[in-house]
C-alpha cells in the first residue's frame, strides 16, 4: 500500500510540472516596442542582421520575370575542394548555395545532384554537417512533385548553417558564406542582365549599392585578417562602381490592400534607380572577374 | 516492489520524452506550408517569451533583417501557447501589424510589398503581454 502511494505521488508530481506554464493574463496593456530599442549599431550588425543575402531571392525574381534558365551561369562545384582552407570553403559553400537555390527556383533538380554533392563535402568539413541532410535532398532532388519541399529543406538548411556557425563563434565563416551567397546573386543578376537588357533587373542590381554597403560593415570586422583583406579589396572595386548608382526615395504613407483575401501593406516610398550606362558596364565587368577569380574559374 | 519499479520507469520514461524536443524542422516545415500558395521559404523565428511583470512592457523578439525592394514578402504565425502578434519597422516607424488592437481584426498571414532595399525590425509579442511560444515564418511570394 505504502510503494502504490509512493509511486501514485511520484505520477503526480511529474504530470504537474509538466503543465507548469504561465497562462494568466496580466494587467499589461499593449504597447509597442520603444523605437530606442529598435536601432542597429554598426557594431552589432552581423550580429543582429540576416538575409543580407538570400540564395533564392534573386534566383526567385528571375524565375518570376520569366527570364530563361541556363546553366552557363552557374559556378563549377568540381573546382571547388574540401581540401581548400576553411575560409575558401565558406565562401565556396555560399556561392553554390546560391547556385543551388536557382537550380531549385527553375526545378532543375535532376542538375543539382552534383551541386549538392560537394555542399554535402564542404559542410562535412565545415562541422556543419549535422544540418545538411544529403540523403534527404537527394531524394527530393530526384522525386516527383517534391520541389515545395526540396526549396523548404535547402533554405532551412542554410539557415540552420548560418547560425550554427555564429552560435559557435564562427561568424567569420558565416560572413564568409553570405559574401559567396551575395557575389553569386550579383553575378547571376549582372550576367542575365548583360544578355536580355530587362528593365526591372537593372534595378535589381542598383539595389545592391545598399546590401553591399550593409555587408562590407560585417566584413571589415575581420580586415586584420589576410584572406578577408585581400576579399575586401575585391569587393571594395566592386563598391567603386557602385558609388555612382544613386537611389532616391520619396516617403509616403504605406497603403493597405486585399489580395487573394489577404491583406497586404505597400510601403508608398516611389523610389529611383540611376545607373549610368557606363557604370552598369563596369559592374558588369568587374562582377565577373571577381567572381570567377574567387572560385577559380 | 516489482509494480512500483515498474510504475517509476514508465514514469521516467514519460518525463523524459515529454521534454525531448520535437524535430524543430518538421515544425517550422508544417508552419511554413501553412503561409499559402506562392509562397517561397525563407526564415523562420522562433520565438519562446516570458509574461511581462505589472507596468512592464511586453517583452518582445527582435530580428533585424535585409528586405529588397520591389518584392513581395509574406509573415504567418504559428501559435503554440499564446496569442502572438509580429510587426515590422523601418528606421523610424512601424509599417505593418499582423493585429490591429482597435478593431480587435488578426491579419495572418500578411503580405508587405517592400519598396526600399535595407535593414528592417521584425518584432514579435504576444497580446496583453501573456507568455507565449509561436513560430513565425518569412516567405518570398512568387507573382
Amino acid at each position: 500500500m505504502k510503494q502504490r502511494s509512493i509511486a501514485l505521488l511520484l505520477v503526480i508530481l511529474m504530470l504537474g510540472s509538466c503543465g507548469n506554464r504561465n497562462k494568466e493574463t496580466l494587467p499589461v496593456s499593449y504597447e509597442e516596442p520603444d523605437p530606442d530599442e529598435l536601432v542597429i549599431s554598426d557594431e552589432a550588425m552581423d550580429e543582429v542582421i540576416e538575409n543580407i543575402a538570400s540564395p533564392i531571392e534573386v534566383a526567385s525574381l528571375l524565375n518570376d520575370l520569366n527570364v530563361p534558365f541556363s546553366v552557363s551561369y552557374l559556378a563549377d562545384p568540381d573546382k571547388m575542394s574540401s581540401y581548400a582552407t576553411n575560409y575558401e570553403m565558406a565562401y565556396y559553400l555560399g556561392a553554390l548555395s546560391s547556385d543551388l537555390g536557382y537550380l531549385n527556383m527553375y526545378n532543375k533538380t535532376g542538375s543539382a545532384i552534383n551541386y549538392l554533392g560537394t555542399i554535402n563535402k564542404l559542410t562535412e568539413a565545415l562541422d556543419v554537417g549535422q544540418f545538411f541532410d544529403f540523403v534527404k535532398m537527394k531524394r527530393l532532388a530526384t522525386g516527383q512533385n517534391t520541389l515545395d519541399s526540396l526549396l523548404f529543406v535547402s533554405m532551412n538548411s542554410y539557415n540552420q548553417m548560418d547560425d550554427h556557425l555564429k552560435a559557435t563563434g564562427r561568424g567569420n565563416l558565416s560572413a564568409l558564406m553570405v559574401s559567396g551567397v551575395w557575389l553569386e546573386g550579383l553575378y547571376l543578376a549582372t550576367q542575365v542582365y548583360d544578355k536580355s537588357e530587362v528593365e526591372e533587373i537593372r534595378d535589381v542590381i542598383g539595389q545592391q549599392k545598399l546590401i553591399l554597403n550593409n555587408l562590407l560593415i560585417i566584413m571589415e570586422k575581420y580586415k586584420s585578417d589576410d584572406y578577408f583583406a585581400g576579399l575586401l579589396a575585391d569587393y571594395y572595386l566592386i563598391k567603386e562602381q557602385f558609388d555612382n548608382v544613386k537611389i532616391t526615395y520619396e516617403i509616403g504613407e504605406p497603403k493597405t490592400v486585399e489580395v487573394d483575401g489577404m491583406l497586404m501593406v505597400i510601403q508608398d516610398e516611389s523610389s529611383s534607380i540611376e545607373i549610368p550606362d557606363e557604370t552598369l558596364s563596369e559592374i558588369i565587368k568587374v562582377t565577373g572577374l571577381i567572381r570567377n577569380k574567387h572560385l577559380n574559374i | 516492489m516489482r509494480t512500483f519499479y515498474n510504475i517509476l520507469a514508465i514514469v521516467m520514461f514519460l518525463g523524459a520524452t515529454a521534454f525531448l524536443p520535437q524535430d524543430t524542422s518538421d515544425e517550422v516545415m508544417d508552419c511554413a506550408d501553412k503561409a499559402g500558395k506562392s509562397a517561397v521559404y525563407l526564415k523562420d523565428f522562433q520565438v519562446e517569451l516570458p509574461a511581462a511583470g505589472p507596468g512592464e512592457r511586453p517583452p518582445m523578439f527582435r530580428q533585424a533583417l535585409v528586405l529588397r525592394g520591389n518584392n513581395i514578402y509574406r509573415f504567418n504565425l504559428c501559435n503554440k501557447q499564446g496569442e502572438a502578434v509580429i510587426r515590422i519597422y523601418d528606421s523610424s516607424r512601424m509599417l505593418l501589424s499582423s493585429y490591429d488592437a482597435a478593431s480587435g481584426e488578426e491579419y495572418n498571414p500578411i503580405q508587405f510589398l517592400c519598396q526600399k532595399t535595407g535593414p528592417y525590425n521584425i518584432v514579435i509579442t504576444f497580446k496583453n503581454g501573456t507568455s507565449g511560444e509561436a513560430i513565425g515564418i518569412m516567405s518570398h511570394v512568387k507573382r
